[in-house]
Parts: C-alpha cells; structure tokens; sequence
C-alpha cells in the first residue's frame, strides 16, 4: 500500500454484497411502471387533444360537418356562444389548437423523459 | 425488443456486448440491453456509494434512482468509460445532493468514526478497504471515495460540496494517508 494507485486498484474491487440480482430486478420493475405510467399519461394526452382539436375545428367550420352527432354538437355550441363573430371562432380555434399542441408537447417530453 | 430482432445481438451475447454497443441499443428501447448494462455496473455503484458512508437502503435507493436516470440519458453515453464509471458519477451526485440537508453529513465528530482498536480486535478478518474506509472522518471518507472510487477530480468534489478546494484536498491527503496507515497495519 505505497501510492494513490494501489488505493484506486482496490476501490476498483466491489465491495462484499449480498444480492445484486434482487436490486437489478427493482430497477427493471421500477423502469417498467414508470413506462406504463407514461404511455398511459401519453394516451390520456393525446386523446382529450384529438377530441379537442376535432371538436374546436368542426364548430369553427374548419372541417365540414359529419354526422348527426357533429351537427347536434355545433348546434350547442353556436347555441352557446350566440352572436360570437366567425372571426372569433377561428380565432378560438386556432389558439385551442396550439394548446393542444402544447400539452401533446409536453406529454410528449414526460415520455421521453420519464 | 425480442431475442432475434434485427440490429442486437441474441439475448446469450449480451453478455460478450460491449458497454458502448449495449447503451446504442438501451437508447433505442431494448430492455434486456439495459439490464446487462445495470447487472454490469450495479456491484460497483452500490460499492461506491456504500463507500461514500451511505447506509445499506439509502444506498440501494440511489442506486436505484442513479440507474433511472441513466436509463434517462443514456443516449448520452459516448462509452469513454465503462458503463459502471458513469453510472457511479451519477449516483454519487445523487446521493451528495440527498444528503446536503443532512446536518451530520459532513460535521460528524471524528472520535466516533475512528475505532481504533478495531484492528487488532479481530485480526482474522483482516482489514479492507471497505472497514478501513469506516474508521475516516465523515468528509475524509467522502471526499476519498468521491476522488477514487468515482473518479471525480478534485475541483468537482469541491463544486459538489461546496466545500474550498484546499479543504477537499486536505480531506483526501488526510484520508489517503489514514488508509495507507491502517491497511498496512492490517497486511
């Protein structure tokens, strides 16, 4: 035991342990959720957007009616907002669809980060 | 990924991969690649930090937080050290951030980590570095082990620290020299 390098040879031997494979089993498990927790974040995401973005651009006009459903929806909602000018639609619609943008953005990020 | 896809080697191989080759093939989701990686490197991360003076579960909970965020950025690994060297960094990083607000951490009182008849108490056992490293101050063994067991250059362990580098380099020339002292008495 004469220089720093002997020192670092045996910093360089693990210590006696007692079960590693146990431990590298919980960081697998612990990956695992955290994986499903984001795919499911991200579905949940990606989901309320799309019903949002569809939503926004069928009441504003943007995309033509499809369905009754749609029809009885913008009905509501034209219903709702009374005399609103259709300049404010798209307007609405437009600043709807970049916050959609951005919370897919963001599920986006948790995903990849974890 | 399945055993057999296209781009990564059988599952048996992974254990003939290189760190480098195993962290290309973690970035891009393949979860056996990664467990090898954290098989590999999990002796000398809980090593360290066990090391660094961390109680058993503290050290396995950084450990496991270390290898999550390894998993995090492993893209980033460019493999000039072992995959063990870098996830070592990372959780002693770790672990000196959990411990900050600890008011013990660095202040403990010198006479009750130095036993010094622990040596001759039990001659049979011998002494290692891993007993050796119990009987240094708080902050001689931490900045010890920070400085060759996770290879951290001076000037970083005084930046993680906060602590002057003159301190930390006195810390280490002090620790250094108590290891020296003991494992020779032990051999």
């Amino acid at each position: 035991m004469n220089d720093e390098r002997s020192i670092e040879d045996l910093f360089a031997v693990p210590a006696r342990r007692d079960d590693d494979a146990a431990l590298v089993g919980a960081v697998m498990h612990r990956l695992e959720v955290s994986r499903a927790r984001r795919a499911l974040l991200l579905g949940v995401a990606v989901s309320v957007g799309v019903a949002l973005t569809a939503t926004l651009l069928v009441a504003s006009g943007v995309l033509p009616l499809a369905g009754a459903g749609a029809r009885r929806l913008l009905s509501l909602l034209q219903t709702e907002a009374g005399a609103m000018p259709d300049l404010h639609w798209r307007a609405t619609a437009a600043l709807a669809a970049l916050g959609v943008t951005a919370l897919i953005g963001a599920a986006t990020r948790v995903l990849r980060e974890g | 990924m399945a055993e057999g896809e296209p781009g990564r080697p059988p599952l048996a191989d992974l254990i003939l991969t290189g760190d480098a080759t195993l962290a290309a093939l973690a970035a891009q989701g393949d979860r056996a690649a990664f467990g090898e990686l954290v098989r590999r490197a999990m002796p000398g991360v809980r090593s360290v930090l066990r090391r660094m003076g961390a109680q058993p579960a503290t050290a396995d909970d950084v450990a496991q937080d270390a290898f999550l965020a390894a998993h995090r950025s492993v893209d980033s690994y460019r493999g000039e050290a072992s995959f063990a060297a870098w996830t070592m960094r990372i959780a002693a990083r770790l672990y000196v951030r959990r411990m900050r607000g600890e008011a013990r951490f660095l202040t403990g009182e010198e006479g009750e980590h130095f036993a010094t008849g622990s040596i001759s108490e039990d001659p049979a056992a011998g002494m290692d570095l891993d007993r050796a490293l119990a009987l240094l101050s708080p902050a001689e063994r931490l900045c010890v082990s920070l400085c060759h067991g996770a290879g951290f250059t001076q000037a970083e362990i005084a930046a993680e620290l906060n602590m002057p580098l003159g301190t930390v380099k006195s810390h280490v020339l002090r620790g250094l020299d108590k290891l020296r002292q003991r494992l020779e008495v032990a051999s």
